[in-house]
């Protein structure tokens, strides 16, 4: 089944292209058809591809190469797949739960200016994104990893007429970039050091490096990409603000799926990064400190979305923590569930705002089950799931990184972290437990109180005329089209009571909450579960040699690690027990202080007052790069102006002025009267004859 | 003035009359207002030309020059119902026939 994991990313591109090429004419309302068909079709290649590796275990990589892409000289990156377990596990769950999105979003953005154009985005998204997780070298992973970027851009930035969305689409876009940079010198270094760029060939010639500066250093360039891309402070201030995208996007992209390429590169690269143990400390380093950053601020944010981009920060740093003590598989693991239950929470989210006209701060509401009898439950699993209270699955995998992390043996420059690391994680845990049940109480519980726009539809804002007033011509323009769509649609957008919205928006949700409920078991049992049976082969050393088809594979790097830990500092059994009782005493203070007594609430955060303002402001991260960063730049780019406009421009104006004074001096020639024109042209006759005559004469 | 010079014409008295009636038509053009006046004017000037033209085919013996004049004439003539309706449209724009009036090129 292996051999037909090229299909993956062919149908989304396919249907990437049609839609962009017919979406606007011909297709219009319909224009989700082919995308979710080309969903369907992947993910059946998919699931074949992932029951062939979950089959056989420890099953050999899949490797095929298809044409030579880029050949210059020595160098070649060929157009090639490279399935292994972690591939195929990581394009099921992409085109899975890319395919409940995709009709959550055929619901959510129905009647939408642009209805084609969100879908060829989406459709392209996930074309990059198994282009990302299938090539077989760091090229094909770079472009994958660009492509998705620039479908994060297009499609946060997709309600272009808000100046807001166009600005969080460029601050995605830039900060990317600078991770990007990084990565980008990674690969050129690998290619310098090993003269290759393909997987196989690079990660089995490590050990003829050992020992060298590029191995050292390569770990850290990668790094700095795959912080830039899954978030990781100090790059992790896009991601909240890229919720100025569509509800679907923000599930699908900015928590399922695209934010963890970067555990993809960085698991990938595991031999890379065993090679250079200074550079897996500063993974879990950070990963720990994000993990605590984002969670301290998603305590005191009151956007709906925010809470969960904040969230989702925080969980990458969970999993960054967790490849950096060396637990891959309980990392993926955690990218795994995390995917089923943000995904849930995100459009649950969305489902609340779809219901409450576009209104998303949950000070302003309170009691909302009580019109949304679906998303309360649905939004209640992925709560569960999220805080880590058993049996739902964030439980097995958090607890297993915070376990991994206690018992591991990280350390910098000889200085052991585990305990630091642990400690950090569990309070995180706490923080987590605290504001995932804050939001839910907030919102579901308590008294009934819907805020005044319920009911309508969500605003478009390419309906909006523009309050800002630039491109006045922009609003206008648009308004006619969207007056358009809707008479398209037939779509009554009036008011209507806020419910639980159609079919396909809350049957996703169902269908995420049962992942959400059950993917955690397969991460228990025998050998660590399902899941560790297929992934503990991937991180185990052997993984990438290349396979002589002669000699028969060795299974020496069968079962590895998962439970031969010596000494462990917390058995995992022990660890559960802690994380269940931490998860529910972050969901009793926010039981007592979100339901019970939210004046209490209220009189703490005014006790607390410089701590809350702090978190509201999110540490003053923003603000600090406002200073350091952005406003030297900008008085640089100022000055560069004033040189551009009045030394540069200035000599071109002064070699332009001269023409055109002589235009002035010969100007009142020029008078417009026949009779001087005939008069000079007599003139100039005579002189032309008596200068020829004067000259025969001579 | 000598008496055979009064008793027979030469060629130099044709080229003086084709150069006076050129001069005349010259100076008209360039000094006077009215456009139908100029475009007389044009027409001595013209006049000049075909009074050389003529003597030197009779000098020469040629008959191709006269032959010539004679079209020169015909076109002379079309050309002019051609002009002076123009004056008559440049008339109606501007209820003058004053030529000063027409100096859009003004740079």
């Amino acid at each position: 089944m292996e051999q037909y994991a090229y299909l993956i990313p062919l149908f989304p591109l396919a249907a990437a292209v049609l839609i962009g090429l017919l979406g606007a004419k011909v297709l219009k309302g319909f224009s989700h058809v082919p995308a979710i068909l080309a969903m369907v079709a992947s993910l059946v290649v998919a699931l074949g591809v992932l029951a062939a590796f979950s089959g056989a275990h420890g099953a050999a990589a899949y490797k095929h190469d298809y044409f030579n892409w880029i050949a210059a000289g020595k160098f070649l990156a060929t157009a090639g797949i490279f399935v292994d377990q972690l591939s195929a596990l990581y394009v099921s769950f992409v085109t899975g739960i890319g395919l409940l999105i995709f009709i959550y979003a055929s619901g959510y953005m129905k009647g939408d200016y642009g209805y084609f154009r969100f879908f060829a985005y989406l459709a392209l998204f996930v074309f990059f994104m198994t282009v990302l997780v299938l090539g077989n070298n760091f090229i094909l992973l770079y472009l994958g990893w660009e492509g998705v970027g620039l479908a994060s851009y297009l499609l946060i930035g997709y309600y272009y007429p808000r100046p807001s969305a166009v600005a969080a689409a460029k601050k995605a876009f830039i900060t990317n970039r600078v991770g990007d940079f990084g990565f980008a010198l990674g690969i050129f270094l690998i290619y310098l050091t090993f003269g290759s760029v393909d997987y196989q060939t690079v990660f089995s010639s490590i050990p003829s490096h050992t020992g060298s500066t590029a191995l050292y250093w390569i770990p850290f360039l990668l790094m700095v990409g795959a912080f830039g891309k899954s978030a990781q402070f100090p790059l992790h201030v896009w991601l909240p603000d890229a919720m100025e995208g569509p509800t679907p996007v923000s599930a699908l992209i900015h928590a399922a799926t695209m934010v963890t390429a970067g555990i993809y590169m960085i698991a990938r690269c595991t031999p890379l990064f065993m090679a250079s143990p200074d550079a897996l400390a500063v993974v879990a380093i950070v990963g720990g400190f994000t993990a605590f950053l984002a969670a301290t601020i998603a305590l005191c944010q009151y956007d709906l979305k925010r809470i969960w981009a904040y969230s989702t920060v925080s969980q990458l740093g969970y999993m960054f923590l967790g490849l950096g003590v060396s637990a891959g598989s309980a990392a993926v693991f955690h990218v795994f569930t995390h995917a089923f239950f943000k995904a849930l929470l995100f459009l649950s989210a969305g489902s609340v705002m779809h219901a409450m006209g576009g209104e998303l701060d949950i000070r302003k509401m309170s009691g909302v089950r009580k019109v949304m009898p679906i998303t309360v439950w649905t939004m209640l699993f992925g709560c569960l799931a999220l805080a880590g209270v058993p049996p739902f699955a964030g439980f097995f995998s958090k607890d297993e990184i915070i376990a991994e992390t206690f018992n591991s043996h990280v350390s910098f420059h000889g200085v052991p972290l585990n305990l630091i690391l642990g400690g950090l994680a569990l309070l995180v845990a706490l923080t987590t437990a605290y504001y995932t049940f804050r939001l839910f109480f907030r919102v579901f519980m308590g008294p009934t109180e819907l805020p005044a726009t319920a009911g309508h539809h969500e605003a478009s804002p390419f309906a909006l005329p523009d309050d800002h007033g630039h491109g006045a011509d922009h609003g206008a323009a648009a308004h006619g089209a969207a007056d358009h769509g809707a008479d398209n649609h037939g779509h009554d957008h009036g008011a209507q009571a806020p419910s639980d919205g159609p079919a396909s928006m809350w049957l996703p949700l169902i269908v995420l909450s049962l992942g959400a409920m059950l993917t955690g078991f397969l991460g228990t049992g025998a050998h660590g579960g399902w899941i560790h049976q297929l992934l503990d082969p991937v991180f185990a050393p052997g993984h990438y040699a290349v396979v002589n088809p002669l000699v028969p594979p060795v299974e020496a790097h069968a079962l590895e690690g998962h439970e031969s830990e010596a000494a462990e500092v917390v058995s995992h059994t022990a660890m559960m027990g802690i994380s269940f009782v931490i998860a529910l005493a972050g969901i009793g203070i926010a039981y007592y202080f979100h339901w019970r007594n939210r004046a209490a609430a209220t009189a703490l955060a005014a006790k607390l007052k410089p701590l809350v303002t702090f978190l509201e402001n999110k540490w003053y991260i923003d603000e600090i790069y406002q200073a350091l960063l952005l406003k030297p730049l900008w008085i640089l780019g100022h000055l560069c102006n004033i040189v551009d406009r009045f030394i540069v421009d200035g000599l071109v104006t002064v070699v332009g002025f001269v023409p055109q004074l002589m235009g002035y001096t010969l100007k009142p020639t020029q008078r417009g009267l026949l009779q001087r024109y005939a008069t000079g042209m007599i003139a100039g006759i005579a002189a032309l004859v008596i200068g020829v005559v004067l000259i025969v004469l001579k | 003035m000598s008496p055979d010079l009064m008793s027979q014409p030469e060629l130099y008295h044709y080229l003086v009359l084709g150069a006076i009636l050129f001069a005349i038509g010259l100076v008209g053009f360039l000094a006077r207002r009215n456009m139908i006046l100029m475009f007389l004017s044009t027409e001595i000037m013209f006049q000049g030309v075909a009074v050389n033209l003529v003597a030197f085919s009779r000098y020469h013996m040629n008959p191709q020059g006269q032959s010539f004049v004679i079209f020169l004439l015909t076109i002379a003539a079309a050309e002019a119902a051609l002009a002076l309706g123009l004056v008559v449209l440049l008339f109606r724009r501007r209820a003058t026939l004053d030529v000063d009036e027409w100096s859009d090129m003004n740079g």
